[in-house]
């Protein structure tokens, strides 16, 4: 029903792409096949996997579907953000393959495998985005760019308490010349622990990361703790309960690229920004597990703010009718940094974006960074999805 | 993406083609004229403009509104209708919300082609500087335009001038680092002055 495999592979000549996408796939990857449904999901998994993609490397992957099947109109129960075919950088990139730099980890040479849920690959995008430019320069020099993200962003579970990889494909190009595609596996803060998305300053150790070799990482995962529900939520000064300050849950990643030789040749730090999350850290509930649901049913709280959707029902966390399942999210795109000016336009990394040089190794990922140095620019800012909700029917967490 | 317009060399190289042929036969009508007894005289200008910018490059963001800008310039007479000096100038405005400057300083010549005439070209070249947060370009500028003396009581003379300075090939810097190379910078102010000749 959906080769859009075959979509990304008619121009051999582009040296954009990912790679030269096969035609026949070799063999599944992990991430594909691993989604059956569960609970109100009406789409069998045969559906669900007709929804699929090659890889560089051969493999099949699960890819960006719609919540609803258009074919039988069965739902998923789950969906992965924006239709990426609407980008303009689709016809480049085709579609996104979810779990490429997961299969690769251990083949890189990473000792130990990290593979994650197949729900929580959401795709955002936004075209003719207008950036910001240095301190001021926005009045001065005017840069848009096209913009197609797909980050791993589970916030259903207790994974993202203490695991810090996650996969992300990050695809720019702008006006100016800077551009590049990045798939990694990218640390986000400091494994085993997670920031108080109400009160940075806190940093709570949860447990022990998987795989328990996760390397630190740049920026951090900011996740609601029951604090931030108490003071927001249950007993705010003002009396006004608000689940979207409470709740909103800020993964703030520091992406490079680097040459084996050091040096960076492309980095980026979007912030992941989820405003309903199905969960949050409570050290007293089993694997730390909260669900923002369940305030709902405290008395002071029926019909308050986004428990009003309920009408007075009582449904369960993974219930559609929940207010709380990950579909209300944003990006908000920062800086992108370029210093490639020597070329070549082909890189190959690890998983982890480390270890970049130009010929191809095993475990290696294929990344097309411009040739072309954008120091002094400092083009950064955008926010894509402000406004949009990606709540269809039959969604539900886990999402 | 949308394209965004070209370097604009060329346009700056016909604009110092025709003010160095302005000058050329504004120079050659007034020496015809000429007085010997204004050689030496001291002059001066001050001007009060709108200012219309455009910076051009690749990247360049070109709407700008008009803002203010003064002008003063010091000199003596070459000759009863020649008179050179040194000029410097300052314009500035608000562009989305940032406060962008124009900065000028160099040599003025002014050259009244007829004799008696309050009608006079305008020449001059120097340097340039743009200003914006940490944004700066500075190059070399040529200058031409024109302007008319109305003669107040003795030498007093008021009157309207109409100048444009182009300069190019010069470097956008954000901090310091050069972000957008082939910068065009193209001023054109209209304005009244007060001065002494």
């Amino acid at each position: 029903m959906v080769a859009v495999a075959a979509a990304a592979a008619c121009d051999d000549s582009d040296p954009v792409r990912l790679a030269d996408v096969p035609q026949v796939a070799i063999g599944d990857a992990i991430a594909f096949g691993i989604w059956s449904p569960t609970g109100t999901d009406t789409c069998p998994a045969s559906v669900h996997d007709q929804y699929s993609v090659i890889g560089p490397d051969s493999l099949r992957y699960p890819t960006w579907h719609p919540a609803v099947d258009p074919a039988t109109g069965c739902t998923f129960g789950h969906e992965h953000g924006r239709d990426p075919s609407g980008s303009d950088l689709y016809a480049e990139v085709g579609a996104i393959p979810f779990g490429y730099a997961n299969q690769h980890l251990v083949e890189g040479g990473f000792g130990a495998p990290r593979n994650e849920d197949h729900v929580g690959h959401k795709v955002e995008w936004e075209n003719d985005l207008v950036m910001n430019v240095g301190d001021g320069g926005s009045a001065v020099l005017q840069v848009q760019c096209d913009i197609l993200v797909k980050m791993h962003q589970g916030t259903h579970s207790a994974d993202a308490f203490t695991n810090n990889m996650h996969e992300v494909a990050y695809h720019i190009r702008c006006s100016d010349g800077t551009g590049f595609s990045a798939t990694v596996l990218t640390p986000i803060g400091t494994p085993g622990e997670l920031v108080v998305g109400c009160d940075r300053d806190v940093h709570i150790t949860v447990g022990t990361a998987n795989p328990a070799i996760s390397p630190d990482g740049g920026g951090k995962r900011a996740i609601p703790e029951a604090r931030c529900l108490q003071e927001r939520v249950v007993a705010p000064e003002d009396g006004r309960p608000r689940f979207d300050s409470a709740l909103r849950e800020s993964w703030e990643i520091s992406v490079s690229l680097r040459r084996a030789e050091g040096g960076t040749l492309a980095s980026f730090n979007p912030y992941f920004q989820v405003m309903d999350p199905s969960r949050f850290f409570d050290a007293g509930a089993a694997n730390g597990v909260g669900r923002p649901i369940d305030l709902c049913y405290r008395p002071e709280l029926v019909g308050a703010d986004r428990c009003e959707a309920l009408a007075g029902d009582s449904v369960g966390w993974d219930d559609p009718r929940s207010p709380f399942k990950g579909v209300r999210r944003f990006v908000d795109v920062n800086g992108n940094r370029v210093h490639n000016a020597d070329g070549p336009e082909i890189w190959y990394t690890d998983a982890l974006g480390r270890n970049g040089r130009p010929e191809p190794f095993p475990g290696g990922i294929r990344q097309w960074v411009a040739v072309r140095d954008n120091r002094g620019l400092e083009i950064g800012g955008g926010v894509i999805g402000r406004n949009r909700s990606y709540d269809a029917p039959g969604v539900r967490a886990p999402n | 993406m949308r394209p965004f317009p070209k370097s604009p060399h060329r346009r700056v190289a016909l604009a110092a083609g025709c003010l160095i042929a302005a000058l050329a036969g504004a120079s050659h009508v007034a020496a015809q004229g000429a007085d010997a007894d204004a050689e030496g005289r001291w002059w001066w200008t001050a001007s009060a403009s709108a200012q219309g910018t455009r910076l051009v490059c690749d990247l360049c963001d070109t709407s700008r509104d008009l803002g203010p800008a003064l002008d003063f310039v010091l000199g003596r007479y070459a000759g009863s209708a020649t008179r050179v000096g040194l000029e410097a100038g300052y314009a500035t405005t608000t562009n989305d919300g940032e406060r962008e400057s124009v900065w000028s300083a160099g040599i003025a010549a002014e050259i009244h082609p007829r004799p008696g005439s309050g009608l006079h070209v305008i020449g001059g070249f120097g340097w340039a500087g743009y200003r914006a947060a940490d944004f700066t370009y500075d190059a070399v500028r040529l200058r031409l335009g024109v302007g008319w003396d109305l003669p107040l009581a003795g030498s007093w003379v008021v009157g309207n001038r109409l100048t444009y300075d182009a300069s190019s090939f010069a470097s956008l810097q954000n901090d310091g680092t050069p972000v957008q190379e082939s910068v065009g910078l193209g001023t054109l102010r209209f304005g009244m002055y007060l001065g002494r000749r």
